[in-house]
């Protein structure tokens, strides 16, 4: 069983992409934890290690990425966690490198299908559970 | 993350969050385990307090509003919400309304999926509670899913029951007589803020009356906090007064009963899933996994 | 024709047809954006109730609420933008006042919006951002300063601290010397979209609605010239409902309003025409017209059955449009001149009052200049080349859009009756059920768009190679910096014994069922910042928290 938790920090309410995928992971079979909205990254990290989930799908869409996503890495690392961070939303290319860079496993655009997104992080856990 | 049994073990002892997730997973995957792990921790006994009640009558904003109001305690929250039968799939959405004191060192909130059990809780509900009492809480609350009638389960698990009800969920004292009545410790009628409120506590109250019940009735308003001290108070008083004339150990014994049935319900459970049924009747069905039984235990 | 005649008419036409389909079958996605089939071809037999289509100016307006429309004077062309701190923003007002414009659009970063104060903890990389940020009266009197307030007409996006923002306003003018009843200008204070869609909400809805039912009536008596509502389908489309319901939960969100005004005590037809709407123009031209049209028939239905109004000018729904940013893509964003043209085209066939239309790049980073001015010269297009202005409602009667017309008019009712059910819109917010509605909405449109049913050009199909072409926004720490010291040193100079008794009364005054325009202007007037004045009524009100639709 694969536990996720879909988080959604900054202020802005924009949570339409934050829902599908919450919604298509659930669908695919997963234990879904949604945070709503408004979540700060000591929010969203404790609540992963609390849930002991599996992966945090990260959901940003206000610009404040290189700010937030950073924050819940460095969060994560301080408590030794080795969950599989995804990033979703407009997010610029060079920003994208670097926070793959630091640590997140992929990051999606818009447009991007959620049958991909779905798809990837079953294939993750197939892999490392060889 | 792979962790040894003394890892796990030694972090739950220094009171590490962390480790102690771990053990609510492995509750959740691996029972057997779970109890073996929880059998070398020391236990603090915690008062297990379920709610239920219906979808959207405020369960989740209840433990939300407690916790509000218990920063001098250790609690902890068990939350179960259903998973789909088709495709297992869950969406675990209480701690949303609790989400607030996600960072708040004294309390831990947990999430459970209900993973096919009916009865409104999780395989795993034992062995959770359980491992709650091994990270030295002074209470746990555990919401049930919350389809109704069906979730009298809870009674064997909690040594104290709320049961919830709020003025605009239909036609709540119809289903009161479908069996929630039986396993009301304490009644609650949440959303006090709805006018309605008033009138379903007096026919709460009349009910009550007439079947000769003595069942406290409280009024709530878990956005505000209204009438949460009061609940909170009644909570503390009927848990002292458990200990103390020994009827929690009495309910403590029963439910050690009721967890080695769980047990074996599922052990049951998989044998008869391995069945085939192809050229059996009902009869040779039930010898079959008589049979089976036998060997296995 | 008689309609006997055009039925067997259309029979034999059904009937050829068939039989060609079978050599030549047809392909595509023949769907409303709520899931109805459409059908090949649409006839008298469709729209058989043309009594109810009427005339511009005249109920039930359905083709347009002036008997002209642009033929006397076109939609407004109003495009809004501004950011950063109170002295930038001042700066740019003025300018634009120089330019010969009359009104200003205010957006206020979302701590503002969200009742935090710019040092909150919340607040973190969010100062200045989506908006100017205002912490208390001084940044008010700093954004307006020089700006003689009763000359300009002030447009204000604010909702959950709408009263904190206006009682701020009206200080500022009060200080200028200009009694609040000249002050002329709108607030958006449409709080119940922002629980089903934007998410700048605070407390639940009840006291929210008290709040705003308090300013409805404060402004009633004070500040007459006040809009005091811009009822907003916007965001509850971009959220991911259909076209139905956006017409529908905005509609009901507008009877929400009339009936706490009309429970204040107001005239609904007096009150009725200080109302607005806001809507969003999507790609379907055909059913976004039939849209708009839909919307003011039942608007003025309402108003004249539901709540009695008598007096026209009441009934009508007049409405500002924007273009719909979730429709624009990353990829290919040229192609985003066409959508946005189409959908500014859609925003003028259905009568639109005024209309903002979005530049090409937002879905990459803030637009740039030559493309705002490309959205601005989209519109001047449409207006002066297109023709499609010369007459009023030019698509009234044509068979199809009257069908779809009604359709949504229809479809919306049947919505309107069930939240009615459901014990009105706040009920059914409170249960999540008009969020799982869009939710679903939004989540069956994904699924098509995956499944190719839904082509979405340079998306899904019609792809090409191409840089990835978002730009990095650089953040400026240094707007957020300075605002917090600003704070800091503005505390230290007011009389916080006068803020501390002053924030006691609003408590007290929450407690009770008073009107709380008075002590948050008595607050604010002496210097109680928004976080501070939120705070108070947190404490007394609690605070929302969205239910778990996804
Ligand atoms: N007015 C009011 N609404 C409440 C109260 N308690 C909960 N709610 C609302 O009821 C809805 C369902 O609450 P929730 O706690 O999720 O219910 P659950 O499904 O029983 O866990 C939410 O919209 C809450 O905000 C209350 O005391 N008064
Ligand atoms: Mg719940």
């Amino acid at each position: 069983m694969i536990k996720v938790l879909v988080a959604k920090p900054g202020l802005d309410g924009h949570d339409r992409g934050a829902k599908i995928i919450a919604r298509a992971l659930r669908d695919a079979g997963m234990e879904v934890i949604y945070t709503g909205i408004r979540q700060t990254p000591e929010q969203i990290v404790q609540t992963a290690i609390d849930e002991d989930v599996d992966v945090v799908g990260i959901s940003i869409l206000s610009g404040a990425h290189m700010k937030l996503v950073p924050r819940i890495l460095e969060l994560l690392k301080n408590n030794n966690s080795d969950v599989a961070v995804f990033v979703g939303g407009i997010i610029p290319e060079e920003d994208a490198m670097e926070l793959k860079k630091s640590g997140v496993v992929e990051v999606y655009g818009p447009g991007t299908p959620i049958s991909e997104v779905v798809e990837r992080i079953k294939g993750y856990f197939e892999h490392a559970n060889v | 993350m792979q962790m040894s049994e003394s890892q796990i073990l030694d972090g739950i002892r220094s009171g590490n969050r962390k480790y102690f997730a771990k053990l609510l997973s492995i509750c959740e995957d691996d029972p057997a385990k779970a109890n073996h792990l929880i059998s070398n921790l020391e236990k603090h006994t915690a008062h297990l307090i379920g709610i239920t009640g219906s979808p959207g009558v405020g369960k989740s904003s209840i433990i939300n509003a407690i916790l509000d109001k218990s920063d001098d305690k250790r609690l902890g929250i068990i939350a179960i919400d259903p998973s789909s039968p088709f495709t297992g799939g869950a969406l675990l959405g209480d701690r949303i309304r609790m989400q607030s004191h996600a960072t708040s060192k004294n309390f831990f909130i947990r999430s459970f999926a209900s993973r096919g059990t009916v009865g409104g809780l999780s395989p795993s509900i034992f062995e959770a509670c359980d491992a709650f009492e091994t990270f030295g809480v002074d209470s746990v609350f555990i919401e049930t899913v919350g389809v109704g009638q069906s979730d009298v389960e809870i009674a064997n698990v909690a040594d104290t029951v709320i049961v919830l009800l709020s003025p605009d969920g239909g036609d709540e004292i119809q289903m009161m007589k479908a069996g929630l009545m039986e396993i009301a410790d304490i009644f609650v009628i949440n959303k006090s803020d709805n006018p309605l409120s008033k009138g379903l506590f007096s026919k709460l109250k009349n009910i009550l009356e007439m079947s000769k019940k003595d069942i406290p009735i409280f009024l709530t308003n878990s956005i505000t906090g209204d009438g949460i001290d009061n609940l909170i108070k009644t909570l503390e008083k009927r848990f002292s007064l458990m200990l103390e004339n020994g009827s929690l150990a009495e309910k403590r014994k029963k439910r050690v009963v009721k967890h080695a049935q769980a047990i074996l319900r599922k052990k049951i459970d998989r044998i008869f899933e391995t069945i085939n049924a192809d050229r059996l009747n009902i009869e040779e069905i039930e010898k079959e996994a008589i049979r089976k039984i036998c060997n296995k235990l | 024709m008689e309609i006997s005649e055009i039925k067997k008419n259309y029979e034999a036409w059904q009937k050829s047809t068939e039989e060609l389909i079978k050599k030549y079958p047809e392909t595509g996605n023949f769907k409303t954006s709520w899931s109805e089939d459409v059908k090949r071809l649409y006839t008298p037999l469709e729209v058989q109730k043309y009594s109810d289509i009427g005339f511009p100016g005249e109920y039930p307006f359905t083709r347009g609420v002036q008997n002209t429309m642009y033929r006397g004077k076109f939609w407004t062309m109003r495009q809004y933008a501004g950011f950063g701190t109170a002295e930038e923003s001042n700066k740019r007002y003025k300018y634009l006042l120089e330019q010969g414009q009359s009104g200003l659009s205010i957006a206020f970063d979302l701590p503002t919006q969200i009742g935090y104060d710019s040092d909150d903890p919340h607040s973190l990389g969010e100062v200045g951002k989506v908006g100017v940020a205002i912490d208390s009266l001084y940044d008010m009197e700093t954004l307006f300063d020089g700006i003689p307030l009763d000359k300009v007409s002030t447009s204000m996006t604010i909702n959950a601290t709408a009263s904190i923002l206006l009682a701020m306003y009206m200080i500022v003018g009060e200080k200028q010397g200009i009694k609040w009843d000249k002050l002329r200008g709108t607030i958006q204070n449409d709080i119940l979209k922002e629980y089903i869609a934007r998410g700048t909400y605070i407390y639940p809805p009840k006291p929210s609605m008290r709040i705003i039912t308090n300013i409805f009536e404060f402004c009633s008596k004070e500040m007459p010239l006040w809009n005091t509502i811009s009822v907003s389908g916007y965001h509850i489309r971009e959220a991911g409902a259909n076209a139905v319901q956006e017409v529908a939960f905005t509609i009901a969100d507008g009877i929400e309003y009339v009936k706490s005004a009309i429970e204040a005590g107001l005239d609904p037809n007096i009150f009725g025409k200080r109302l607005s709407f806001f809507f969003a123009a999507h790609n379907d031209l055909f059913e976004e017209v039939a849209k708009f049209r839909a919307a003011r028939r039942i608007w003025a239905k309402i108003m004249k059955e539901r709540f009695k109004v008598t007096d026209p000018e009441a009934l009508k729904l007049r409405f500002h449009t924007q273009t719909s940013g979730s429709t624009l893509t990353a990829q290919q964003p040229e192609n985003n001149i066409v959508r946005v043209a189409i959908q500014a085209l859609a925003a003028v066939l259905g009568g639109t009052q005024s209309l903002h239309t979005n530049s090409m790049d937002e879905a990459l980073a803030l637009p740039t200049e030559d493309s705002v001015r490309i959205a601005l010269r989209t519109q001047q297009v449409i207006a002066y080349e297109s023709g499609v202005a010369k007459t009023v409602d030019p698509l009234g009667g044509s068979y199809y859009v009257e069908f779809l017309t009604d359709e949504i008019e229809r479809k919306s009712f049947d919505y309107i009756n069930h939240i009615d059910e459901l014990g009105g819109m706040i009920n059914a917010i409170e249960s999540g059920y008009v969020q799982q509605e869009i939710s679903n909405s939004a989540y069956d449109y994904q699924r098509a768009i995956e499944s190719k049913e839904q082509i979405i050009v340079g998306v899904n199909d019609f792809k090409m190679e191409e840089k990835n072409l978002r730009k990095t926004m650089k953040i400026d720490d240094e707007v957020e910096a300075k605002q917090v010291e600003n704070l800091e040193k503005m505390k230290k100079n007011r009389d916080s014994a006068l803020v501390k008794s002053s924030l006691e009364n609003l408590e007290k005054v929450a407690r009770s069922n008073g009107n709380l325009m008075y002590p948050i202007i008595d607050a604010v007037r002496a210097y109680a910042t928004v976080g501070e004045v939120s705070n108070t009524l947190r404490k007394v009100f609690g605070e929302y928290k969205e239910p778990t639709m996804i």
